[in-house]
C-alpha cells in the first residue's frame, strides 16, 4: 500500500500524528491513545511500517516506533509536483479556450 | 496573463487554485468534459494523452494514458463521482488505472459564472493535514522567490 492509500484511514492518521509528536512511542503506549484491540492497532502498525510511514526497532520485547522522515519528505514533494503541474496545465488550459473562443467567434461571422 | 494568473491556496488537507478565464462557463465546461478537448491541454507541455474510455456520467469512468516526451507511458483511471453541468465536476483518482483501489485524492471542479468569464476553483483533496501546511511553508517560500525573480526579470526588460 503506498503512502496516500495508508493514511487514508482514520485510525492511522491519528497513529501517525502521535508518533510524530512523541518521536519515539512503543506499541503498547501507542494503544493505550485508542479504544481498539491490540490485535487491531498491530495490523495498523504493519500497514503504516509496508507503506514506510514509520519505522520500527526492537529492543527486548518492546517493538518502537517513529517516523520515517524521508517518506514523509517524498509525500511533500510528489504534493508539491502536482501542484506545478496543475499551474503549468491551467496556463494552457487558458491558451486552449481563448483560441477556441476566437476561432467560434470567427465562426459565427 | 497578471489577470489570470493561477492562486494556489492550502487549506486544511485541501490545495484550491483559483483562476479567471475570460470565456463562458459553458464553453470551460466542455473542455473539461470531452476527450479530444482534454488531450488538448491535460497534459504538461511535451505530453500527448491517448483517452482509452470516457464515460461522463455520474459514476463514469475515465481512462487514459499520458505519454511523456521520453517515451515513457502512465496509465490513470479516474471515476467521475458527481456532474452537474456547467457547474461542477467532482471526481476521484483510482490509482494507476491497473486497480480500482481508492487512493483517496478527489478533486472538486467549480465553474463560477462573473460577468462574461468565469471562475475556475479546483480543489484536491488530501489524506493529510500536517503534510499539507508544512508543504505550505515550504511553498510559500518557493513562490515567494519565484515572484522575485519574476519581478527582477520585468525589471530588466524595462532597463533595454
Amino acid at each position: 500500500m503506498n503512502a496516500f492509500a495508508a493514511l487514508a484511514d482514520d485510525t492511522r492518521r491519528e497513529i501517525v500524528r502521535l508518533v510524530a509528536k512523541n518521536g519515539e512511542l512503543t506499541s503498547t503506549e501507542i494503544g493505550e491513545n485508542f479504544n481498539i484491540t491490540a490485535p487491531a492497532i498491530s495490523h495498523h502498525l504493519k500497514v503504516l511500517k509496508s507503506a514506510k510511514l514509520l519505522n520500527m526497532k526492537k529492543e527486548a520485547q518492546k517493538r518502537i516506533y517513529s517516523l520515517n522522515g524521508s517518506s514523509v519528505s517524498e509525500m511533500e514533494d510528489w504534493i508539491l509536483e502536482i501542484i506545478d503541474l496543475w499551474k503549468k496545465r491551467l496556463d494552457k488550459l487558458d491558451r486552449y479556450v481563448l483560441k477556441l473562443k476566437k476561432e467560434r467567434t470567427r465562426d459565427k461571422k | 496573463m497578471i489577470k489570470n494568473n493561477v492562486e494556489t491556496i492550502i487549506e486544511g488537507n485541501k490545495v484550491v487554485y483559483k483562476r479567471y478565464f475570460d470565456v463562458s462557463t459553458e464553453l470551460l465546461f466542455e473542455v473539461w468534459s470531452m476527450p479530444e478537448h482534454l488531450s488538448e491541454w491535460w497534459g504538461p507541455d511535451g505530453f500527448t494523452l491517448t483517452t482509452k474510455r470516457m464515460d461522463f456520467i455520474n459514476g463514469g469512468i475515465w481512462e487514459f494514458v499520458m505519454h511523456g516526451p521520453d517515451g515513457h507511458d502512465s496509465k490513470n483511471k479516474i471515476q467521475f463521482t458527481d456532474i452537474k453541468e456547467p457547474h461542477y465536476i467532482y471526481y476521484k483518482h483510482l490509482g494507476d488505472g491497473e486497480g480500482d483501489q481508492d487512493v483517496h485524492f478527489e478533486s472538486k471542479i467549480i465553474f463560477e459564472k462573473v460577468e462574461e468569464g468565469t471562475n475556475l476553483i479546483m480543489e484536491q483533496i488530501f489524506p493529510s493535514k500536517e503534510e499539507l501546511e508544512r508543504v505550505n511553508g515550504k511553498y510559500g517560500a518557493i513562490e515567494g522567490a519565484k515572484q522575485h525573480i519574476g519581478n527582477l526579470a520585468k525589471y530588466l526588460e524595462t532597463l533595454k
